[in-house]
């Protein structure tokens, strides 16, 4: 079992409220709050979370853009919570990040060429041989060469993204940060954006963080996949088995409301729980479990007792008092949580 | 979703046609669409970017900038009556009280320095009276006793959107609301005048999974309640199967198809449908197609025959000199494609959803055949949205 | 939108056939410069603009040509012809000293020219750069850049070149160094407010992610997305410029007699109103051509960013 590439732990990211005319601190927004996770060499680790998760500080925080209030990160080994800015230039010689948006992370002012250029002159590449790179990658994300010359404002979401991606790729990192690639983008050319991102962890044995809040989409691309929910990892699992037998009352809840678009999937679908009540503000996090505001299934202890991650059979993990042996007196009188999903799972086979 | 009625339709789109000059031509946007809402019933406009469905919508409303946009030909009926020859304050009168709108962006309908009580209030006691003058507007602010009942109409009304804590939020302004929270006060500004038609551009799409599903059961109820017909507009293919009776879809300025809902979903017949339904992932993790190959063509001198003819993997010689039109197959469900033609048979059969799947899950071999095939197909896309 | 297709770029795919001007201005760059010069002469006010200040720059280029009499520019009496109105020889008439009121204004326009070189030279490089610093580093750069500027903006600048080219010589030179020092304030502030907003772009946060140099970063991914109100507002400068320029000279503290200033010689013709009209009133009416030529491209070029910037 050889070492993960990326390990966190315990991550926390506050950023502090400051109020009154002295600018008092008077609270925290606590954007993350003890997550840990590893990534193995060449998989794909989804992410997902709703707003208020935190996934996208995560995202930020590893790649040196926000700094980690507490915990630690390291890849392949080596301690990066804390770097210098130098310290943070080799990082990104081995880390690199594709953001949501594929318009606002193009300068709009710089054709292709000058954008690619950018990661290539940092890395030293002898002026003479930038230009056949750029060919060259161009080529990879399957766009013609001669786009080279364009501005962003003449190409398409698609053709942007896929810009973002070359430069992304350019210097050949090994674990690439994706933060929502495909949100703005529309169906037909996310199928071939995730078709073209997994062509290159294939030839150039990436590893990816997949941060997004389309579930369906990580079924296609994730091996594993953790959910998100203020803060905190909620649920982590094999992301086929997180989609067969969902444990945490969340994720139940997520996967039940996906709009799907055929007969089979809708069977598929965990029993519909439509969860009542807004997300809660990370400014106010609710006490206990902090999910217990909106879960169909919350008693007294969830909203007194913190909850750790319980190992739930041999591979998952759930933040829920329902797998913890000690409550289990609790949730006698409730609808066994785990069995309706046993039940539905076995019920399309 | 509720049951059409057999009634004359509400709201009926013929043969429109939008243009747009500019500097560099004409651009041939939509070209001769016709839709129609029924009374009580909830259609969907499904298209992806760029194919005009926010033009379509923006020509119906009568927000379009003309110049530089025309419209050369077309009748949109709101029960009977041409809204592209009324005028202007017959137009803003239906506007006011028939028809309610609903965006996707609260910050365009909402003025931000004004709480979000005051701007109900005024919604539900001006109606739809745009043009009243300030004296009057002040007049009726203050002095008219109607504002009393105006802002307990607009309180009932939140709270049948289901926001929590109804009259509170009348003190908050826009900036202060949540997605889920900003998308129920505009569902609310829309019905607060009581319309019988409602036109909504993308709802839901900016919001998170658990809160879209609130909001998209709140419709859903409120349309049958009180027997609206909605007219939406959509990119994302799963709302219009939750709440639609029937489905458009749009390509590149005209419609490719058009079925109730279910039998879009169960047996889509255009390739470019079957093509987006076959790209969507699977929840059951079955492998999508890798999309659609080639982008939308330009609209400015917009190619001869179909305008899928670029990308569709069953083109064949009439497809580029011909427009397939819409051609009814079956009660409400009609299709432009050749492949459907009776009089002409086309070199293919009519392709199933799978087999169409598996067409475009075959990558090109040659990464120069990506190149040279791509110069010609993609091209800019402009924001004609 | 246009219609563009990668069959209009000719060269191969390979290697660096683009020669370096092709690669810094390719055709669609071109292309759009196009678009916007035909947008912007298409209105009348900035194509009479363009002309008028297009005219009285060559004019102050090629003055000893066109001139008439180059030699009255100077130290140059006739007193015999002096006072002469406006004749066919003469059509701005001649002046006290008998020199053609035509040909000075003419070089009169060369000296307001090199006014707005010198001091939009100076001040708007160097109020640029303050500005960028002190707009994407924050914190106590930009405090202390901010309260500088502050600090200088508070003095208006005919006061301050009246109080420097006292202390030291009234000459030209030192006005124009005394303006100069003042003008950078504008720029700071505009810029550090630019900037500001731009750096939280996401396209600067993926700059840095793909290892740009700080330099890099400023001029070439900040600045240029900022050069649009830099620009409008160095077009409505020069105009400005000029007027300040003459503004001192009337008084006595710009240009000294017997050079040909603008604003000199409307002070000299002074004594001659009304019956000397022509040697104020002319050169009066030159100011206020240039700088409503310059003006009038500088509402031009607003609109013009304006459009650019809804599309």
């Amino acid at each position: 079992m050889s070492k993960p590439l990326l390990e966190v732990r315990n991550l926390e990211k506050y950023f502090p409220i400051k109020s009154g005319i002295f600018q008092q601190t008077t609270g925290h927004v606590k954007a993350v709050d003890g997550v840990s996770f590893d990534i193995n060499r060449g998989e794909t680790l989804a992410l997902i979370g709703e707003s208020g998760s935190g996934k996208s500080t995560i995202a930020e925080t590893i790649i040196g853009l926000q700094s980690a209030t507490g915990g630690s990160i390291s890849f392949d080994g080596e301690d990066i919570t804390d770097l210098s800015e130098s310290e943070l230039e080799d990082l990104r010689r081995k880390v690199q990040m594709v953001f949501q948006d594929p318009t606002s992370s193009l300068n709009p002012r710089r054709t292709v060429e000058q954008t690619l250029e950018v990661p290539l002159k940092a890395r030293g590449v002898p002026r003479g041989e930038r230009v056949s790179k750029i060919v060259d990658l161009l080529e990879r994300v399957e766009l013609n060469p001669e786009h080279r010359h364009r501005y962003p404002h003449e190409l398409s979401g698609g053709q942007k993204q896929r810009i973002n991606i070359a430069r992304a790729i350019s210097i050949e990192p090994e674990l690439l940060i994706l933060d929502e690639p495909t949100s703005a983008l529309d169906v037909s050319v996310q199928a071939k954006i995730v078709r073209l991102l997994d062509d290159l962890q294939g030839e150039f044995n990436l590893t990816y963080l997949f941060i997004t809040h389309d579930l369906s989409l990580v079924r296609n691309v994730a091996e594993r996949t953790a959910v998100m929910y203020l803060g905190q990892i909620q649920e982590r699992a094999r992301t086929e088995q997180l989609f067969e037998q969902p444990h945490h009352p969340y994720t139940q809840a997520l996967l039940s409301a996906i709009p799907v678009t055929s007969d089979d999937e809708e069977a598929y679908k965990p029993q519909r729980e439509r969860l009542e009540g807004e997300i809660p503000s990370p400014e106010n996090v609710p006490s206990g479990c902090r999910f217990h505001t909106r879960c169909p299934y919350a008693t007294d202890v969830c909203e007194t007792d913190q909850v750790p991650l319980h190992a739930v059979d041999d591979h998952g993990e759930a933040r829920c008092h329902i797998y913890d042996p000690e409550h289990a007196d609790a949730f006698e009188d409730l609808p066994d949580v785990k069995t309706a999903a046993a039940q539905r799972s076995t019920s399309h086979e | 979703m509720t049951n059409a009625s057999n009634s004359e339709p509400i709201l009926n789109v013929e043969d429109l046609r939008v243009h747009f000059d500019s500097f560099d031509g004409t651009a041939e946007v939509i070209d001769g669409i016709d839709l129609t809402v029924n009374e009580g019933e909830v259609v969907a406009v499904v298209g992806e970017t760029g194919c005009g469905k926010s033009v379509t919508m923006r020509s119906i409303l009568g927000t379009l900038q003309q110049p530089p946009a025309r419209i050369p030909t077309g009748e949109i009926t709101f029960r009977g009556q041409n809204l592209l020859d009324a005028s202007r304050v017959e137009v803003d009168r239906i506007k006011g009280r028939d028809i309610g709108m609903i965006f996707q962006d609260p910050m365009s309908s909402l003025n931000p320095v004004f709480t979000v009580g005051e701007q109900l209030t005024d919604t539900a006691q001006f109606g739809g009276n745009q043009d009243i003058g300030v004296l009057e507007y002040f007049r009726r602010k203050h002095l008219d006793g109607d504002r009393e009942a105006a802002r307990q109409r607009v309180i009932n009304l939140l709270e049948e959107v289901q926001m929590p804590d109804a009259e509170r939020i009348l003190d908050n302004y826009p900036s202060q609301l949540s997605g889920g929270m900003s998308q129920r006060v505009l569902i609310a500004q829309a019905l607060l005048n009581e319309p019988d038609l409602l036109i909504a551009d993308e709802i839901g799409t900016a919001l998170d999974v658990t809160i879209h599903d609130q909001v998209l059961e709140l419709l859903n109820d409120l349309i049958d309640e009180r027997n609206l017909s909605l007219l939406m507009i959509t990119h994302n293919l799963g709302v219009a199967r939750q709440l639609s009776d029937r489905v458009y879809i749009m390509y590149a300025g005209r419609i490719v198809e058009t079925a109730p809902t279910e039998e879009i979903f169960r047996n889509p017949q255009h390739p470019y449908t079957q093509g987006l339904i076959a790209s969507i992932p699977k929840l059951t993790g079955e492998e999508m197609a890798d999309g659609i190959d080639g982008s939308i063509p330009e609209y400015i001198d917009p190619p001869e025959g179909c305008r899928f003819a670029s990308r569709c993997p069953y083109a064949h010689d009439r497809c580029e000199t011909e427009r397939p039109e819409l051609q009814y197959n079956a009660e409400e469900q009609g299709v432009a494609c050749f492949l459907y033609d009776d009089v002409e048979p086309a070199p293919y059969d009519p392709p199933t959803l799978d087999e169409t799947r598996d067409q475009m899950r075959e990558k090109p071999a040659d990464p120069d055949a990506t190149a040279t095939g791509d110069a010609a197909a993609e091209q800019s896309v402009g924001d004609l949205e | 939108m246009s219609g563009k297709t990668a069959q209009s770029d000719t060269q191969s795919r390979e290697g660096d056939s683009l020669s370096w001007l092709e690669k810094r201005f390719p055709p669609s760059r071109r292309e759009s410069w196009a678009r916007a010069a035909k947008r912007f002469l298409s209105r009348p006010i900035s194509a009479a603009g363009l002309a008028i200040v297009g005219i009285v720059i060559f004019i102050a280029v090629f003055a000893p040509i066109v001139a008439p009499h180059p030699e009255h520019a100077g130290a140059f009496t006739d007193f015999a012809n002096s006072m002469h109105p406006p004749s066919l020889e003469h059509p701005f008439g001649t002046d006290q000293s008998g020199r053609d009121v035509f040909s000075r204004v003419l070089f009169g326009y060369r000296l307001s020219l090199i006014m707005v070189a010198v001091v939009l030279g100076i001040g708007v490089p160097s109020g640029v750069l303050f500005g960028l610093v002190a707009g994407y580093y924050g914190g106590f750069i930009e405090t202390g850049i901010m309260r500088a500027t502050d600090a200088f903006l508070a003095l208006p600048p005919l006061v301050m070149a009246l109080a420097i080219t006292s202390a030291l010589e009234p000459t030209i030179t030192n006005a124009m160094l005394a303006i100069a020092s003042l003008w950078w304030t504008w720029y700071a502030r505009l810029v550090q407010n630019l900037v500001a907003s731009e750096r939280n772009e996401e396209y600067v946060a993926a700059a840095e992610l793909a290892g740009a140099s700080t330099p890099h970063i400023l001029f070439r991914e900040i600045l240029p997305n900022c050069l649009s109100p830099i620009l409008v507002k160095v077009t409505l400068d020069a105009g400005f410029v000029i007027l300040i320029g003459a503004g001192l000279s009337f008084i006595g503290v710009g240009v000294q007699p017997p050079q040909p200033g603008l604003g000199t010689m409307v002070s000299d013709g002074t004594t001659y109103l009304p019956d000397g009209w022509w040697v104020s009133i002319f050169p009066g009416l030159a100011i206020l051509v240039v700088v409503m030529g310059f003006n009038m491209i500088g509402d031009g070029l607003r609109d013009l960013f304006d459009v650019e910037v809804q599309q």
